[in-house]
């Protein structure tokens, strides 16, 4: 292989530009964003989700229950937007995969090498410091609870509590991948090629002969333009990924198996003061119901608080007043739904997105509803708000506890997630996954998967390791 | 002749011969009067509409035999269903089944061999449930002698295939033993190709598998066939026959068992004979009769033909497009001498499109403006910053949900208009809020879900001012 195109530059796509740079390969990045820098980062929310964002930020789930879905759009990807946590996919889960995807070394063994390779690239580590009042707050019910729980690992050695992990962090502290990945892949000699979007993959007979991209100039301007490779790497995201190569004519087993972690968020109000704006989000996770149920700290600002409360607005928006009170958890469910992504009929640009929330994702959602408000109170809160509308305040165990037997309104969940994944499952078996073990897409002999939608289901815990970690096994397998 | 062509010919055929069968002896000028004599309005679009649902619930159908695989929309596993019928009537030797297959292999991204599987197993319901309305029918109405004969050797030919697919379903295993060692004697170099398309079609009968699905399927059936003898029931008295529906249902089942045989482009020929037999056997004459038959006919082929030709065509537009583009594309050699590589530059933050005056009532509505004490100068630009932003977000959700999302809106000032007699941004302040309110926090899901685009962005970008922030600080407890 001589030259590569490796489409995406979030955590699959840095991983693989930078392995295959250091072997040698002439590699080109297309990456559909703008490469923004660290006096960008840290802006509001708002003009971050202009500019970081896809669409803006507005990338609903359709299905059952709509759920929010947002992810990066910028050099760097959704490293770039996420928190920096860090967790490796669970043995259970990879031994799991193992044997339903027949996915070849792929157990925590194999992988191990591969985590603590991007653990020491990305710093990943504790924070070693005092814990914000939104953690120690949370941390005091989970001990009256005593559950297992873990400060989270993050990708964001000396992290200063700037509170803008979803805005680009301004200090450089949190390691989104366009901090040293994709650095150290340019010096190697791989070339990013910001604003080039990927418009369709070129084909002739069993090989992808290159791709068709829209390169946006400095001044606003575009064109198209015709880029030939040896090998293509697919590296656009969950979403992007699946509706790329759909719109090629590449639909084998394409985009029909989309699996998201579900998330509810609840909004707590404590009697001290928290100032959760001015500080990092509860950094703890609890590990008691894992991998089915996760809980942990949610991103805080008024407007995002605002958004939570805004399922009840009518009763709840006088509780704005006391914010600086406040602070932002979540319950997720591992998410046994499918879903699909498409191209839109309308718009074949864009993706449509599905997801069906199922019976059991629903039921963990309430159970986990009921755990982590009966925890929150436990720690002191005086009034818990989920994002469900047609739910009040809940201030007591009792009322808490409600939602261990009593189904949640599906019609007024306010769902979000960041972790979409599992689109193009890798694995060899054939009727059930797109790619074969190491990324190659069936029927290809030059057409590799490197980024989430690679994932084969779902691995229960924040994705970014698990995609990088693969990314590197694949591309070093290639090598090989 | 090439041997591909044998079966459609030979299908062509059969289809003349029996449209000859149906035509002959017949008085042409009579059938002209009794078309000419038909009332369309209203039977025509009600008939239309019975045959309309049908395809929906065919869709659905089909959404239920894949749902243990992928998860289909309805309007693209219906366009599916549409494009094998369309196809069906352009075609002969029902060769749409073929296309049904192929389009569906486009749309999910399953092998070839399981769509063709999932469509036989369609066909395979269709068959039993058409074959027990058909016997059920036969209770009312007198059949000839040669449809009572031909039932039970139809029956068992469909029992045979269903026995088939149900060994497939259950014992798959059995099935793949069999096949792997048939290709290893016959066939060893083709050994994995022959274990591919083998789990591919086991595959396809994977629904048979599920109580469940097999109960929904047959009941949607039951559904599909029920709202197809609608056509059949909507265009009786159009003829002046009585409204009875067993007719239309012994009409419509007698009609699609004969089509089940390969014949003709859009079955011109079986259809006539046999819905026409139909008709004589309850005592029609059989000029009115045949004049029925051609306008069943033609309410069953032209609507379908054409969406099935559009839906087609759309796709066509997609893959030319895809053509289009790479031929449109400047050649770029990669590399470090990449001569066509833009710098890197800085995309500023995209500038949103000033308000319009209904946007700008909205956000005003969907934040707590008076709430906060903030009026007059410093109210203004701060709504019109709200507005912005949430005008900017609403234009980048996806076409289809904008869409739906504007029809909502024209909905919404269509209902202000009528319930205050003033259009929404001639209301006053606490009204427009008081109304907003019952629509995005009432208890209609759909409206809630309507103005959950609006009320999340405008708060998000209110809370975000420093003005508010400042207002929010000063009536802190």
């Amino acid at each position: 292989m001589k030259r590569a195109i490796v489409i995406g530059s979030g955590a699959g796509g840095a991983v693989t530009a930078l392995e295959l740079a250091r072997a040698g390969v002439e590699v080109q990045v297309l990456e559909e964003g703008p490469r923004v820098g660290l006096p960008d980062f840290g802006q509001p929310p708002t003009r971050a989700m202009r500019r970081l964002y896809r669409r803006r930020g507005m990338m609903p789930i359709l299905g059952r229950v709509p759920i929010g879905y947002v992810e990066g759009c910028c050099v760097g990807g959704s490293t770039e937007i996420n928190s920096g946590f860090w967790h490796r996919a669970p043995a259970e889960v990879l031994r799991e995969w193992e044997e339903r995807f027949e996915l070849a070394e792929a157990d925590a063994d194999a992988l191990a090498p591969h985590f603590a390779w991007a653990e020491e690239r990305l710093g990943v580590g504790r924070s070693g410091r005092e814990w914000p009042a939104s953690t120690r707050v949370f941390a005091r019910g989970l001990d009256a609870m005593g559950w297992a729980y873990e400060e989270t690992p993050r990708a964001a050695p000396g992290c200063r509590n700037t509170n803008t992990c979803a805005s680009g962090c301004p200090t450089g502290a949190k390691q989104g991948v366009s901090r040293h990945l994709l650095p150290e892949a340019e010096a190697a000699g791989a070339q990013v090629v910001p604003n080039a979007r990927a418009l369709v993959l070129t084909r002739h007979r069993d090989r992808v002969s290159g791709v068709v991209a829209r390169l946006r100039d400095e001044d606003g301007g575009e064109r198209l333009a015709r880029l030939e490779a040896d090998a293509v790497f697919v590296c656009a995201g969950p979403t992007e990924t699946p509706v790329l190569l759909r719109r090629s004519g590449i639909r084998y087993r394409i985009g029909n198996t989309l699996r998201v972690h579900p998330y509810l968020k609840l909004a707590a109000r404590f009697e001290e003061r928290l100032d959760s704006e001015s500080s990092v989000m509860p950094l703890l996770q609890v590990r008691e119901f894992a991998p089915e149920l996760a809980m942990g700290g949610a991103y805080f600002s008024t407007g995002h608080l605002a958004m939570t409360l805004s399922e009840n607005w009518p009763a709840h928006r006088d509780a704005m007043r006391h914010h600086r009170h406040m602070a932002q958890y979540y319950v997720g469910v591992k998410g046994s739904g499918r879903g699909s992504v498409r191209p839109s009929f309308l718009s074949p640009d864009n993706a449509l997105i599905r997801y069906d929330l199922s019976d059991v994702d629903l039921r963990g959602l309430g159970t986990g509803l009921a755990r982590l408000a009966t925890a929150l109170l436990a720690g002191g809160a005086r009034e818990v708000f989920p994002s469900v509308q047609g739910i009040p305040a809940i201030r007591t165990r009792a009322e808490a506890e409600r939602w261990l037997d009593q189904p949640l309104p599906a019609a007024g969940l306010g769902l979000v997630t960041v972790h979409a994944f599992s689109s193009c499952p890798i694995g060899e078996r054939r009727d059930r996954c797109a790619a074969d073990s190491w990324g190659r897409v069936h029927d290809y002999a030059n057409l590799y998967l490197n980024d989430a939608s690679m994932l084969p289901d779902s691995p229960g815990v924040n994705p970014q390791a698990t995609v990088m970690a693969f990314a590197r096994r694949n591309v070093l397998h290639l090598l090989a | 002749m090439p041997r591909r062509a044998l079966v459609p010919l030979l299908a062509t055929l059969f289809g003349l011969a029996l449209l000859w069968a149906a035509a002959r002896h017949l008085d042409g000028a009579a059938v002209g009067r009794a078309l000419a004599g038909a009332r369309g309005w209203p039977w025509l679009p009600l008939g239309l509409a019975s045959y309309a649902a049908g395809h929906r619930l065919r869709g659905l159908r089909l959404r239920r035999l894949l749902s243990h695989e992928v998860s289909l929309p309805a309007h693209t596993a219906t366009n599916v269903v549409l494009v094998g019928y369309a196809v069906n009537n352009v075609l002969p030797a029902r060769l749409g089944e073929v296309a049904r297959a192929w389009f569906l292999m486009e749309r999910s991204g399953l092998a070839i061999a399981q769509t063709l599987t999932i469509t036989l197993v369609e066909r395979l319901l269709d068959a039993l449930v058409l074959l027990a309305l058909f016997a059920a029918t036969l209770g009312f109405v007198p059949a000839s002698p040669l449809l009572a004969a031909a039932l039970p050797i139809a029956g068992g030919l469909l029992a045979v295939t269903a026995l088939a697919a149900a060994l497939g379903a259950w014992a798959p295993g059995t099935v793949l033993g069999f096949a792997s060692r048939a290709a290893i004697r016959m066939w060893p170099a083709g050994h994995d190709r022959v274990m591919r398309r083998m789990h591919a079609i086991l595959a396809g009968l994977e629904p048979l598998r599920h109580a469940r699905t097999v109960a929904a399927v047959l009941a949607l059936s039951l559904l599909v066939w029920i709202f197809e003898a609608g056509l059949f029931l909507a265009l009786l008295p159009a003829f002046g026959f009585a409204v009875v529906p067993v007719n239309a249902l012994f009409v419509m089942t007698g009609t699609n068992l004969g089509l089940l045989l390969p014949s003709t482009p859009g079955f011109v020929g079986p259809f006539h004979f046999f819905c026409a037999a139909a008709m004589e056997s309850l005592g029609a004459p059989r000029e009115t009769a045949f004049g029925y038959a051609v306008l069943v006919h033609a309410a069953f082929f032209v609507p379908v033909t054409l969406y099935g030709v559009g839906v087609l065509a759309a796709h066509g537009l997609s893959v030319g497009r895809t053509l289009a583009l790479s031929r449109e594309a400047e050649p770029l050699t990669a590399g470090p001498g990449f001569a066509g590589s833009p710098p890197a530059p800085r995309v500023g933050a995209t500038s949103d499109p000033p308000p319009t005056r209904f946007l700008l009532a909205l956000a005003e509505a969907a934040v707590p403006i008076d709430r906060d004490r903030i009026e007059g100068e410093e109210a203004r630009p701060l709504v019109r910053e709200v507005a912005s932003f949430v005008g900017g977000q609403l234009h980048q959700l996806p076409v289809r949900l904008r869409a739906l999302f504007y029809a909502g809106l024209a909905v919404f000032r269509v209902a202000t208009r009528l319930r205050f007699l003033h259009g929404f941004c001639d209301l006053p302040a606490d009204v427009r809020r008081r109304w907003f309110e019952d629509w995005a926090y009432g208890r209609l899901p759909l409206a809630r879900q309507l103005f959950r685009p609006v009320r999340s962005t405008a708060l998000l970008a209110y809370y975000e001012r420093p003005e508010v922030r400042a207002a929010l600080e000063r009536s802190a407890p």
